[in-house]
């Protein structure tokens, strides 16, 4: 694997894990319990921390500029999964897309542990050991849903599940990926074989940003995006002052800055 | 107040970071995160966080 395309893999992860990391602080007062509140809060500082940790380990690896990457990016530069960008509909849906992001992230993560740089190796590895804790309290949530939220479940699962596997460029990725959900929903709200046939396929359908990981020109909605990276009156004044810029316009892939593609005169 | 309990997946050997010590004893069932135990080391005095079910990974 080549530095650009670990670095591709690394801000896919990174950007995923931080808009769930929003999806759980969101939503965790929507629990019923003091464990879904704990939980919810524990599992959120955890994949902010693993998007915090990626970005400083980019920043001295890839020799970039601090705080760039999480403040100095239009949403349009962000590689979070498109699974995350719809908010959930309900409580099902919303346990279900935690479920699916989780478990897809993990596939990708153990895939690029496989690197001869030891910090992303164990960085990952790192992340896989709260990723175990944290799919254990999604167990749980799963398990306690009652008829109704297995119904509303099974209803939401077709349209997830097609932006899940629409994120895998791997197909041995893919392919275990659906083994893995399948194993893990079916005895929950009892697919049948039928049922389980007709599931979608994930394929793409339109033009795709290889890097990103989602559709061309595709971005998070505007509400998402707030939650992410406050830019409201109210919030910005109460941002901690960083000790550096963050408009230097960094460009990841592409070597030409973009203030010089403008003419010279 | 009673000792915390020994949980079910729990090792029985925690070794401290700091001395490798294996004389440790469980403070807390949880710490800074519900994924957490604070244990203390009877050698060399230091506190330290365990992640429950260190070391193992989800399905993949």
């Amino acid at each position: 694997m080549n530095d650009d395309t670990m670095k591709a893999q690394l801000l896919c992860v990174a950007d995923s894990n931080w808009v769930l990391g929003h999806w759980y602080t969101v939503c965790m007062l929507n629990g019923r319990e003091l464990t879904d509140f704990t939980s919810m809060a524990g599992i959120a500082e955890d994949k902010l921390g693993h998007t915090r940790a990626l970005f400083r380990f980019m920043e001295e690896y890839y020799e970039l500029p601090e705080y760039q990457l999480e403040f100095g990016r239009a949403v349009d530069q962000v590689h979070n999964m498109e699974l995350l960008d719809a908010p959930p509909q309900g409580w099902a849906d919303f346990i279900l897309t935690l479920y699916l992001a989780d478990v897809a992230i993990w596939q990708v993560e153990n895939a690029v542990r496989d690197t001869d740089v030891a910090p992303v190796k164990n960085l990952l590895t790192k992340f896989g050991e709260e990723a175990y804790f944290h799919q254990l309290c999604i167990d749980g949530w799963l398990k306690a849903l009652d008829d109704a939220e297995r119904d509303d479940l099974k209803a939401a699962l077709p349209g997830r599940l097609e932006l899940a596997l629409q994120w895998f460029d791997e197909p041995e990725l893919k392919a275990r990926f659906s083994e893995l959900v399948f194993n893990k929903l079916a005895p929950i709200i009892d697919l049948s074989d039928a049922e389980l046939a007709a599931l979608p396929a994930g394929d793409r359908t339109s033009a795709w940003d290889a890097l990103r990981r989602r559709p061309e020109g595709s971005a998070m909605p505007p509400r998402l995006w707030e939650a992410v990276v406050p830019t409201s009156e109210d919030a910005l004044i109460a941002r901690r002052p960083l000790a550096v810029s963050v408009d230097d316009n960094i460009d990841l892939f592409v070597k030409v800055r973009k203030d010089e593609t403008e003419p010279q005169f | 107040m009673s000792a915390p309990q020994q949980q079910p997946d729990q090792p029985q050997d925690i070794e401290c970071p700091w001395c490798d010590s294996k004389n440790t004893e469980l403070l807390s069932a949880y710490g800074p995160s519900v994924a957490e135990m604070q244990y203390k080391c009877l050698d060399c005095g230091q506190g330290f966080g365990w992640m429950k079910w260190e070391r193992r990974l989800p399905e993949a």
